[in-house]
């Protein structure tokens, strides 16, 4: 299998605080990683390294061996890699269309180059990324008025409108009902055939059912990788758990 | 070059005094401004008339005590940051608070209330400028030159307010609450600080040091009601270069602009010197867009 | 919109004389306004600095025709010329801030350059100003000549003026580029994760704003003939941003609207008190409380969401 992403001994300082230290990690193309820890362990704050909404301190960033460290968000997400966010970011007052029309307009830029797109074009695309998610019928709605799960597909929408090589979704279900849970399960195994995906989340169910490979993080350190059942054995991963 | 310098002394000298002084007072007014934006998170364009409505007060205090101009000092020295203070708080009780303290609709209520804060005292104060005689004359005696002995004390005054308010901010109980609030409002509130009341405060303090920076200012440059533009606008400067926020940055911004006006008033038109000044910000800008001091967005 | 520029063109042959310059005038720095809502209405920047556009594009023009010789067209040419010169620089430097800082960046350059009309009196004749009335020479088309102060020519100018600041306006918004820039508007990181370098974009809508408000103070110019530096002064740059407040940000017919009621409110109070200004930050305060859409957002809301 091909390395998508790999860090080298990336770390990210706050004044004093050390929120993620030395960390390499290797993605490989078309795998469901999950990212795992206690709160305060630097999970967030690595991927926002990776997303480049913010900038490392130390260490290296490759994505198909190109160096990525230095590129801005925007750019990184030209080159593919995209970020949910944790904390639902939508634009709430223009509807569910207008946010992915806005996603798809930006990603067909990149593809197709400066021609003026043809709005049909466009609409096209954003039903077929609504429908992909499950949340066609609110193609008018203002944003701002779905239901808070209805927000989370709203934002994995605008992610794969976004027609990502790297599909970071930061605690995607939380705040979710068990049935639509299942749902963005059954999304996420349907999405892997096309994109490397990166998720963090607390809910094991979910972890155990999705992902391939597993990364435990610790007060900003890898603590443990392998698979499911490796890591369910894992007896430092089992202390961090119940230590902090 | 040598040469120059030696010719040049007597002024350099004066330019070093003159910058002092401003800086001081400078450092005063835009302390008020950089407090109100590092607590409220708001940017008050009306500051520089609470710094006017001082001057203005100051007067009318001089007015009233006759052929006593230490009395009258005195008197405007209370009464100004007072009242000042007191319309601070009414302000935000009654404009800010409604619009919740949203940056932008706090821009545009007070734009609002410096026009009308403007007009009031154009109606009542006229239009034109009017002088305050100095509470103690006496000059200082450089080999080169007198120097107004008031204007030094000016300084001293400034430096004495700059050192309580930082006494307030770092020992008294309003003070740690400022910081706590400055630090992270959700959070201050959840342990108990009244941000509300702490906004109003904060407010009134910061129009009450730019009321006493009017106070100061008045016997030397002279009370109108126009005077309130030229501080609002260094004091920007001041806050942009030093660091939205930072109240240290503040500090040496003021410091760094103070001087430099000085040096360039002496020598040059002081119109230049404020062109000069906004060339320097967009030079720091280009290099910092937070400031010298300022927090680093993540 | 059809309509309402329709109406405008109308009412020229109704309205009696004093109304009909002051239409004139209301439509010319309507298209300010216009200018101005384009970055904040849209793109969501606030500038207070914004008369500085207005004045380069009017001395330009006027210095050219004053100094120089140029004819109306020309002048024209390089009051626009000129003004998007300056708003692309001062995008360059101001753009790297961003919410209050920026507001505070473009103050201060508007200032600045108020202070350099001053300063450099030889060519601006600093705080009096001139008159283009001798100096310009009327306009030849085809084989009418039309002379600036006629006017019907006027008032016809302006409208076109008026006409084309909709035009631009609309198209913009119903662009792609309109869409990024309310994105930018809504939430700008979100739009930057979305792969989009908002910065551009920002430069791009901070250099239309200030060529659309050059263009309304180069015609100002030549229509009205007084160039002066109290068109650089604060006053006229928190100017658009009272009538677009009033008439509703992000509307495309708020500025017009909003500039005309406040030509006449202050007309009407001038009347009896030398004091208007007061009645101004009365209003900005209760429109920021009470009404922060303004009059044509309120409509919308209320009646017709489709408005633009």
């Amino acid at each position: 299998m091909n390395t998508l992403l790999k860090t080298e001994g990336l770390s990210k300082h706050f004044g004093g605080l050390q929120a993620v230290e030395g960390v390499d990690l290797d993605l490989n193309e078309g795998e469901i990683r999950a990212i795992i820890g206690p709160n305060g362990a630097g999970k967030t704050t690595l991927v926002s390294l990776l997303s480049g909404r913010l900038r490392p301190s130390s260490g290296r960033i490759h994505l198909n061996q190109k160096d990525i460290t230095s590129f801005s968000a925007s750019r990184k997400v030209q080159f593919g890699i995209v970020y949910t966010f944790q904390v639902t970011s939508l634009f709430f007052n223009l509807s569910c269309y207008e946010n992915v029309a806005i996603a798809v307009q930006g990603c067909r830029a990149r593809e197709e180059g400066f021609l003026p797109r043809r709005e049909s074009d466009i609409r096209l695309n954003v039903r077929k990324v609504l429908e992909q998610v499950g949340i066609q019928e609110n193609e008018e709605t203002i944003a701002g008025n779905l239901a808070y799960g209805h927000q989370r597909l709203l934002e994995v929408a605008m992610g794969l409108a976004s027609r990502p090589k790297l599909l970071i979704l930061d605690e995607p279900t939380q705040g979710l009902a068990e049935s639509e849970i299942k749902h963005f399960c059954s999304l996420i195994r349907g999405l892997s055939d096309s994109m490397t995906i990166l998720l963090i989340e607390h809910n094991m169910q979910v972890v155990l059912e999705l992902a391939e490979q597993i990364t435990v993080m610790d007060q900003g350190r890898i603590l443990a990788e392998g698979t499911p059942s490796e890591i369910e054995a894992n007896i430092a991963v089992q202390e961090s758990y119940l230590g902090g | 070059m040598l040469v120059w310098f030696e010719d040049n002394v007597a002024l350099l000298f004066l330019a070093l005094l003159d910058g002092t002084v401003t800086a001081f007072v400078l450092a005063l007014i835009a302390l008020g401004l950089s407090l109100v934006f590092g607590v409220m998170r708001v940017v008050n364009v009306a500051h520089g008339e609470f710094f006017m409505l001082g001057a203005v007060l100051a007067w009318a205090c001089f007015h009233f005590t006759g052929n006593m101009p230490l009395l009258g000092f005195l008197l405007a020295l209370i009464v100004a940051p007072v009242l000042v203070g007191g319309l601070a708080m009414l302000s935000d009780r009654f404009i800010l608070h409604r619009i919740q303290y949203n940056p932008e609709s706090t821009i545009v209520a007070t734009i609002g209330l410096l026009y009308i804060i403007q007009q009031l005292v154009l109606s009542f104060f006229g239009p034109e400028a009017r002088p305050v005689e100095a509470p103690i004359y006496f000059r200082v005696q450089f080999p080169w030159f007198g120097y107004s002995g008031y204007k030094l004390i000016v300084a001293v005054l400034s430096g004495f307010l700059l050192l309580l308010t930082w006494f307030l901010m770092v020992r008294s109980k309003l003070g740690l609450y400022m910081r706590a609030t400055q630090q992270d409002a959700e959070i201050a509130q959840t342990f108990g600080v009244p941000t509300r009341s702490v906004y109003s405060k904060v407010f009134a303090i910061g129009a009450g040091l730019a009321a006493l920076a009017g106070v100061l200012v008045v016997p030397i440059r002279q009370a109108d009601y126009l005077m309130g533009l030229e501080p609002l606008l260094l004091s920007f400067i001041v806050v942009i270069i030093g660091g939205l926020g930072s109240l240290r940055g503040t500090l040496v911004a003021a410091f760094i602009v103070g001087i430099s006006d000085g040096f360039i008033s002496v020598f040059y038109e002081p119109t230049l010197a404020k062109m000069l000044a906004t060339v320097l910000v967009a030079a720091v800008l280009i290099v910092k867009p937070t400031g010298l001091f300022g927090e680093e967005p993540g | 919109m059809a309509g309402v520029l329709l109406l405008l063109f109308v009412l020229q042959f109704i309205l009696p004389a004093y109304h009909h310059s002051t239409f004139s005038k209301i439509m010319v720095l309507a298209s300010y306004a216009m200018g101005f809502n384009i970055l904040l209405g849209y793109t969501g920047l606030m500038s207070l600095g914004h008369a500085m556009f207005f004045s380069t594009g009017m001395y330009a023009t006027g210095i050219s025709v004053y100094h120089f010789g140029y004819t109306g067209i020309p002048a024209l040419g390089i009051g626009v010329l000129c003004t998007v010169l300056v708003s692309m620089l001062l995008g360059l430097v101001a753009l790297r801030t961003s919410g209050v800082s920026f507001l505070i960046v473009t103050l201060m350059f508007g200032q600045a350059v108020f202070l350099s009309i001053l300063y450099f009196d030889q060519f601006t004749l600093g705080q009096d100003g001139f008159t283009l009335t001798k100096e310009l020479e009327p306009l030849v088309l085809g084989n009418a000549s039309y002379s600036y102060t006629d006017p019907t020519f006027k008032y016809n100018a302006a409208w076109f003026l008026f006409a084309l600041s909709l035009v631009i306006t609309n198209i913009l918004i119903l662009s792609p580029i309109g869409r990024v820039l309310i994105a930018i508007r809504e939430n700008e990181e979100r739009t930057q994760m979305l792969g989009y370098n908002t910065y551009l974009y920002k430069l791009f809508a901070m250099t239309l704003s200030g060529a659309l408000s050059g263009l309304a103070g180069s015609v100002h110019a030549l229509l009205f003939s007084y160039v002066g530096a109290t068109f650089a002064e604060i006053h006229h740059s928190i100017a658009p941003l009272l009538w677009t407040l009033l008439g509703g940000v992000g509307t495309t017919l708020g500025p017009l609207l909003g500039t005309g009621i406040m030509h006449y409110l202050i007309d009407f109070t001038s009347g009896w008190t030398s004091a208007y200004l007061l009645i101004v930050g009365a209003i900005l305060v209760l429109l920021v409380i009470g009404a922060p859409q303004g009059l044509m957002g309120l409509v919308r809301q209320k009646r017709f969401p489709w408005l633009p």
